[in-house]
């Protein structure tokens, strides 16, 4: 058996969509027991987001959800309902965390806000992500993460110098909520563990975005600039871009730092006198010139394949990289080597591969530890173990529609 | 140090814990300032010149200076400065006397650099079981493309991000301000303090090995799973999303604004927003795959009724209204925003050479522990003498070594 890094710890999830259940993810493929707290009157809505594995779309089926939540229990039950409550309340007392993602009133609204969280248990750890978090003028602000990516300053620093602001491909501040999340989830279980005291994590989604715009706001606090979107150059290097290789849509990145690497690139594509060129020979002039040097590294690249732009250049000793499509991704060499896609055979769905740990511990190695579950598929297994209920007692909750 | 700074007095989250950062990429950089901004205590161990990232703009006053790059202070706030020489055999051996009391070690070096100089996991594991080591690269530490370089444009590009990011008639997009970096930095933060809970509890260290091109790939959403269920490569399409509608970038009178729209209340509130009362009243939006099949045709007649009015104008009258609505901020934007500085996402640091400047602080409050600004980001070598002390070299020695180039 393998060992877990976050074993022995608990969480209470209420969390959907993607910020939440990313950082439930992290938290679940690394041994914590995610109990997941859903209902048919409200399930998680990516339950129903594509891809599905089949074309009637049918529950369970979506790659979206599955992929999220694999390593969570799933239990049914109607928070309306006082006794839902009641059963919830156990529950966060034999748990080390509650984890949520609704909007600065929704655990209000469900009775479990943190001061009655507290009252419970005194240690839990409490994880907010609202949009904008529980303080300040934007708190009952809706955001979700395509907006929130605007709001944040990423969009207006995405894309071409002539064009819009681009988002980038993914709801990637979810991302970014969900592993900064995990990171202070197991920070503060730590300091629990040290100290006995128990606290809120009040994770705003947009702020932890804004975190990542690297030195957009000390260039404006300290030089007032105000930095602009210039598509795929670096401001600081060249030559820096995508260059067309020989496929359809096919491209592979190259990017410089120093003049020798520059010179390996310059004769690996057969013209080592760019070395020497008054308008490449330093990084300054290559910046200046850079449209120039990239006509020239592009007459090269569109002879080849990307993957071969690649290797060759890599084995120059220059930074390199195909554009992988996602299909490529998955059938890359390297990524299996590593064997970073993972399969799981799901109820449902079959057999299929997903993303696994983006990292590897040489001592508790991060893994799938179930596949996602159907919903409601854990309501009698944690009831039972957890809460030593009897069968009858389930049978009664059930027949008075606690766990529909 | 002003802002969401905690009392100096009471317990930080990480204040029992000392980091060894051998990085100078964002990828390794970002990771430990994640610890330093909750209170760690971190040692920035640079080469005799200085961090890499210290020649890296920007700088302060657009003047090129080892002590004024805006890029090197922003990665660097909450850290102490020592500079060993690692390829001399008395600068591995003080690291190695540092690794004595030290919790964790990150590093961003080529995979093999380090072992090759005695200071690899298995050596560093010898003198201290209970080390948390963290090895950083564009590509992991095993596979064909260990040895392969990297930097966040090759990470975006290799985890298969940029083919799916970006106008439909343009090359693949880069993420604006260095997210591939960024993001891998945050899972070997994450990585790094779940391998220290199980340390305290187990009373062993690990190694982790973080592949850039794998933490990318990883936050795609449903990228990847529509390949693998549906066997569909999805191809960059702009800023428009797959299913919601209106779920895109808009231009306005004096900038851009970003919606995302879900339920039909909210695409009421976006059309509402946009003053047409008759598109408000038509039943094309009340199915979901109807009004996003027609965009093309729909959001002219939005981005009519936006154009009159600027990006924070419509922030705050499309939230009024219920519209998941966000400015499509630059810097001054953000410096400027009422709701980030009051909740204190802001601090004001004092640097010897950049002058006082305002930054961003610690991101996610915590109520019992928040984020403490220790202190601005060192000079080169600021602590070194300090901190050789603290491992018991006397001032002869320290002399001795600045003599024979290892500090």
């Amino acid at each position: 058996m393998l060992n877990d890094a976050l074993a022995g710890f608990r969480c209470v999830d209420f969390s959907w969509v993607f910020a939440g259940p990313y950082a439930g993810q992290l938290l679940g493929d690394l041994g914590m027991e995610m109990i997941k707290i859903e209902s048919r009157k409200r399930m998680d809505v990516v339950r129903n987001y594509p891809p599905f594995a089949f074309d009637d779309r049918r529950l369970n089926s979506s790659g979206y959800w599955n992929t999220h939540n694999r390593s969570k229990y799933s239990i049914n039950l109607d928070m309306k309902s006082e006794k839902a409550r009641e059963l919830v309340t156990q529950l966060i007392a034999k748990s080390d965390l509650v984890l949520e993602n609704f909007s600065a009133r929704g655990m209000k609204a469900i009775g479990f806000e943190y001061e009655r969280l507290r009252e419970i248990n005194p240690r839990i750890i409490y994880c907010s992500m609202a949009g904008f978090g529980h303080r300040g003028p934007y708190k009952n602000y809706v955001a979700y993460g395509p907006m929130q990516e605007s709001q944040a300053g990423i969009v207006n620093l995405t894309g071409w110098s002539d064009g819009q602001p681009s988002r980038v491909g993914t709801s990637y501040p979810d991302a970014a909520a969900g592993v900064s999340a995990a990171f202070m989830i197991v920070g503060a279980l730590r300091h629990a563990g040290r100290t006995g005291q128990g606290q809120w994590i009040d994770l705003g989604q947009t702020l932890t975005s804004v975190a990542l715009t690297d030195t957009a706001v000390i260039e404006y606090t300290v030089n007032g600039d105000i930095q602009q979107r210039i598509g795929d150059y670096n401001r600081f290097f060249a030559p820096h871009n995508v260059y067309p290789c020989s496929g359809d849509d096919q491209w592979c990145a190259i990017s410089v730092e120093n003049e020798s690497e520059f010179a390996s690139l310059a004769e690996t594509i057969g013209h080592p006198e760019l070395a020497v060129d008054v308008r490449f020979a330093t990084n300054a002039a290559r910046l200046q010139n850079r449209q120039e040097l990239d006509e020239i590294i592009s007459q090269w690249t569109a002879q080849n394949g990307h993957y071969e732009v690649m290797h060759i250049l890599q084995a120059a000793g220059v930074a390199a990289g195909a554009v992988l499509t996602t299909g490529e991704f998955v059938e890359d060499e390297h990524i299996k080597a590593r064997g970073f896609m993972e399969s799981f055979d799901h109820p449902v769905v079959g057999e299929k591969f997903y993303p696994g740990v983006p990292f590897k511990m040489s001592l508790t190695p991060g893994y799938i530890h179930r596949p996602a579950p159907c919903l409601g598929a854990d309501t009698e297994y944690i009831f039972k173990n957890l809460l030593g209920m009897s069968d009858e007692h389930i049978k009664q909750l059930d027949d008075e529609g606690i766990l529909i | 140090m002003a802002g969401d700074a905690g009392s100096p007095t009471s317990m930080s989250l990480f204040s029992d814990i000392l980091v060894l950062d051998l990085t100078s990429t964002i990828r390794g950089m970002h990771c430990t300032k994640m610890f330093g901004d909750y209170g760690a205590e971190v040692i920035l161990v640079e080469p005799i010149g200085g961090s890499r990232a210290r020649h890296i703009g920007p700088f302060a006053n657009g003047k090129p200076d080892r002590e004024a790059s805006l890029h090197f202070a922003h990665h660097n706030r909450n850290k102490q400065s020592i500079t060993l020489n690692l390829h001399k055999t008395r600068g591995q051996e003080l690291l190695r006397d540092l690794v004595h009391s030290a919790d964790i070690l990150v590093e961003d070096w080529p995979v093999g650099a380090l072992d090759a100089l005695g200071l690899g996991f298995a050596d560093l594991h010898q003198i201290n079981p209970r080390l948390v080591m963290c090895s950083i690269t564009g590509f992991g530490q095993t596979g064909p493309y260990a040895g392969y370089k990297t930097s966040n444009i090759i990470e975006d590009a290799m985890g298969s991000l940029m083919s799916i990011t970006g106008p439909a008639d343009k090359p693949p997009t880069m993420t604006g301000a260095q997210q591939a970096e960024h993001i891998t930095a945050m899972h070997a933060a994450f990585a790094t303090v779940s391998a220290l809970l199980y340390r305290d509890i187990h009373n062993a260290g690990q190694h982790i090995d973080v592949s850039a091109q794998e933490c990318v790939a990883n936050v795609l959403e449903n990228a990847i799973e529509q390949y693998t269920y549906a066997g569909i490569v999805r191809k960059r399409a702009g800023s428009r999303h797959g299913t919601a509608w209106p779920c895109t970038v808009f231009p306005c009178k004096d900038g851009y604004i970003g919606m995302c729209c879900t339920q039909l209340k909210e695409v009421r509130a976006a059309v509402l927003l946009a003053e047409d009362q008759e598109l408000a009243d038509d039943p094309v939006l009340d199915n979901q795959f109807e009004r996003r099949s027609r965009a093309d045709e729909l959001e002219p007649r939005l981005v009519a009724g936006y154009m009159k009015y600027g990006k924070s104008e419509l922030f705050h009258k499309g939230q009024e209204l219920g519209c998941p609505i966000g400015m499509t901020s630059d810097a001054r934007d953000l410096a400027d925003d009422p709701h980030l500085n009051e909740v204190g996402f802001f601090a004001e640091f004092d640097h010897p050479v950049i002058g006082t400047y305002k930054d961003i602080a610690a991101p996610v409050y915590l109520n019992e522990t928040p984020g403490v600004m220790q202190s601005s980001a060192p000079l080169v070598g600021q602590h070194t003498a300090e901190i050789l002390h603290s491992v018991g070299l006397g001032e002869a020695e320290l002399s001795f070594l600045r003599a024979d180039g290892v500090i």
